[in-house]
């Protein structure tokens, strides 16, 4: 299964969706700011398959600077921004920059967890998607890359 | 040496007109001059300069001049009246005119206050507007003493006379309006500034009593909020409808009114008096304007001396100080509304900001909350539990998507007063929602009334678009089969702006009295759906396009809601 970083400042957030998580057999590491997620980020190896960042934490734009720094890492890492109240132009904004999608925290009568998991399993699949299309990709493409490189 | 002279006349002319002017600005020193001039003049032995009591219909001597005005010469008081043996001055005072009395002995108007009196000449003080100020009066212990000549004479230094006084009242008035503009910018407390216009209005006018009314709009009524005499008791109690009794006439035509007296007038309702009816000598009310409407009339009200005293009339002069007066106010007023908007905009602003973060805060902690309940419910599933701990679970996890519902709401409330404004067809959007809830709603009769004229206004449209929506769909959820809603959109033009009025009317169940002060509260509900933002939202909406709206219909007939919003001219190419 994946291996996933849960970015959130609040503790018990970070705890709950990391047990829901391991519940479907992920692999969850965790990071309680931006700082400390760019960090984790950079350093993952391999890199992270899916990172879920909470939206606003040391700044408005905290989920933004995560997402950079996981697309820097890995362009095929699936980002999933977390939005409490009031932040979903922000989300909109990281589904510009690549994000693979968003989640509202606070659904009234909704299990965000149950269907945080189905995002994942979903990201998941897109990254494979991604990742084998990219392999097919590089065979095809692998003399004109020689040739690319020989000029170089 | 012709240019030399010239400038020597001019000199002395300049210094002339320098003294003149000296003496223009104390009107006393004027007058006591004017008088020791017209003894000169016409060759007269005695003469006085005598005032009207406008208040008492009385004629009060002022000034004398000549030998022998003992003080109780000169506190005689006469009554201004065509009555005989009340004095020539008096008689003068009454109809306006010079007189010449060639001998004293057969005058049926004169009174004698010196034996030694023959003839007399008195010619009257005329102010703006053919008002009679006063009396100017010689005397002569020759039988014959005056005649034409002397009264022309007379009569020309009377008019200076009568303009000295008419200047000073003025200068007096200026000055006044002047001090009152600067306390109307300097006084922070807008009850004790009207309390002030009403002192300065019955102090410059010599009035009686003065009440000043003012427009509540959410009531759509005037209010009396400053009163000297007898209505002091009643501020922020008396009102009056537009177009009710007179000050509501002034208001609703938005057109001075200046009467003697009031008994008769048939505008006048008398619901709240300053004096008797029959102790009113003359009323006066002009409209309080804003920048586009009334705002208030302004009022006041001079009282008989006694039952047979004269009508103390308002003058066409004390109109237009009252009308300075109200319109220095009108101002300031504004200036104030201005404020209050600019602060309630700001504490709105406030209040959204802190409960956004709030929000945020708590959806954060609930989200984490409710993540930790599904693992401890999940973890307490394999274990044997009794019921009544199984239902406890269900029971917190219910009550955090209730605290979810209500961020929601919270959202909701906040967004719908950060408006985006843009000229929108009302028409077109009431007619456009109309047709959809009648598809909607089939078993429910809508009635649509338009005017002709599209009408337009400034809003943000899906916002407004939300309110009529939410109000329709309040209407219908308490209607049965067979009930109406009647929706009325017109243009009312009263006290000059314009407005949007928007009626929705139904014959459901109407809202019960009790309960009508609380609709428009947040978290206010009857319905079992959602928690009860839905009119407070609504309310928020209006109030931030600069609306009104209440809740008038009775308990029993249906319930209607009418809207009120600043109309705008049509946007081009909106006629079409």
């Amino acid at each position: 299964m994946g291996r996933i970083l849960v970015v959130d400042d609040e503790e018990l957030a970070r705890e709950a969706i990391k047990l829901r998580l391991e519940r479907d057999g992920h692999q969850v590491d965790t990071a309680a700011s931006e700082a400390e997620a760019i960090e984790k980020i950079r350093t993952a190896d391999p890199p992270y398959d899916v990172v879920i960042t909470d939206m606003v934490m040391e700044s408005e734009n905290s989920g933004l600077e995560v997402l950079k720094a996981a697309l820097l890492r890995d362009v095929l890492t699936e980002v999933i921004i977390l939005t409490a109240y009031g932040s979903v132009a922000n989300a909109v904004e990281c589904l510009k920059r690549g994000a693979y999608d968003y989640l509202e925290k606070n659904i009234p009568g909704v299990d965000v967890y149950d269907l945080l998991a189905l995002k994942v399993e979903r990201a998941m699949e897109h990254r494979a998607e991604s990742l084998g299309l990219l392999k097919r990709l590089q065979a095809y493409q692998q003399p004109a890359a020689v040739q690319e490189e020989a000029r170089d | 040496m012709a240019t030399q002279q010239r400038t020597e006349e001019r000199i002395t002319h300049e210094s002339h007109l320098y003294r003149l002017w000296s003496a223009i600005s104390e009107p006393e020193t004027l007058l006591r001059a004017i008088l020791e001039e017209s003894l000169e003049a016409v060759g007269a032995t005695r003469g006085t300069i005598s005032l009207v009591d406008y208040r008492t219909g009385e004629l009060v001597t002022k000034f004398v001049a000549g030998l022998g005005w003992s003080e109780e010469k000169q506190e005689l008081r006469f009554k201004i009246t065509d009555e005989p043996g009340n004095s020539i001055s008096s008689y003068v005072a009454y109809t306006g005119l010079p007189y010449i009395c060639p001998d004293v002995t057969n005058d049926p108007h004169y009174y004698p206050i010196f034996p030694d009196t023959r003839s007399e000449l008195a010619v009257p003080l005329i102010g703006r507007g053919g008002r009679v100020l006063g009396v100017l009066n010689v005397e002569s212990e020759r039988v014959n003493a005056f005649g034409e000549n002397e009264a022309r004479v007379l009569s020309s230094l009377a008019s200076i006379a009568a303009f000295a006084l008419s200047l000073a009242a003025h200068q007096t008035r200026e000055k006044a309006l002047i001090e009152l503009g600067k306390e109307l910018a300097a006084t922070p407390d807008i009850d004790a500034l009207l309390e002030r216009v009403t002192e300065i209005a019955a102090k410059l006018l010599d009035a009686d009593d003065c009440s000043l009314f003012l427009l509540d709009k959410s009531i759509n009524r005037l209010v009396l909020r400053a009163s000297r005499g007898l209505l002091r008791s009643l501020v922020g109690k008396a009102t009056y409808r537009l177009g009710e009794g007179l000050t509501g006439w002034v208001a609703l035509h938005n057109k001075p009114a200046r009467l003697n007296g009031v008994v008769g007038d048939p505008r006048w309702k008398g619901l709240y008096l300053e004096l008797k009816p029959e102790e009113i000598s003359a009323f006066m009310a002009v409209p309080v304007r804003g920048r586009r409407e009334v705002v208030g009339v302004l009022r006041v009200l001079r009282k008989k001396a006694n039952p047979s005293a004269p009508h103390y009339l308002f003058s066409e002069e004390d109109e237009e100080l009252l009308f300075t007066l109200a319109s220095q106010l009108g101002a300031a007023l504004e200036r104030e509304e201005l404020q209050r908007r600019l602060f309630t905009m700001q504490h709105i602003a406030t209040i959204g900001e802190l409960a956004a973060r709030t929000a945020h805060m708590i959806g954060n902690k609930v989200f984490a909350m409710k993540g930790a309940l599904k693992e401890l419910s999940l973890q307490l599933s394999n274990l044997p539990l009794p019921e009544s701990a199984q239902r406890l679970l269900t029971s917190v996890e219910r009550a955090l998507y209730e605290v979810e519902t209500l961020l929601q709401d919270l959202r909701d409330f906040v967004k719908a007063t950060q408006l985006n404004l843009q000229p929108v067809c009302l028409s077109e959007m009431v007619e456009e929602l109309v047709r959809e809830y009648s598809q909607e709603f089939p078993h429910i009769s809508f009635e649509l009334q338009l005017d002709e004229q599209p009408i337009w206004v400034k809003g943000d449209p899906e916002k407004l678009k939300n309110a009529i929506s939410e109000l329709i769909e309040n209407s219908v959820h308490f209607l049965k089969e067979g009930d109406k809603i009647f929706v009325r959109l017109t243009k009312s033009t009263w006290v000059g702006q314009k407005h949007a009025r928007l009626i929705i009317r139904d014959t459901g169940p109407g809202v019960p009295d009790k309960l009508k002060e609380q609709i428009f509260q947040p978290f206010f509900t009857t319905r079992a759906k959602g928690m009860g933002l839905g009119l407070a939202i609504v309310k928020g909406i209006v109030e931030a396009h600069g609306g009104t709206i209440e809740e008038r219909g009775r308990e029993g007939e249906g319930a209607m809601f009418i809207i009120t919003l600043p109309a705008i001219e049509p946007a081009q190419g909106g006629e079409s």
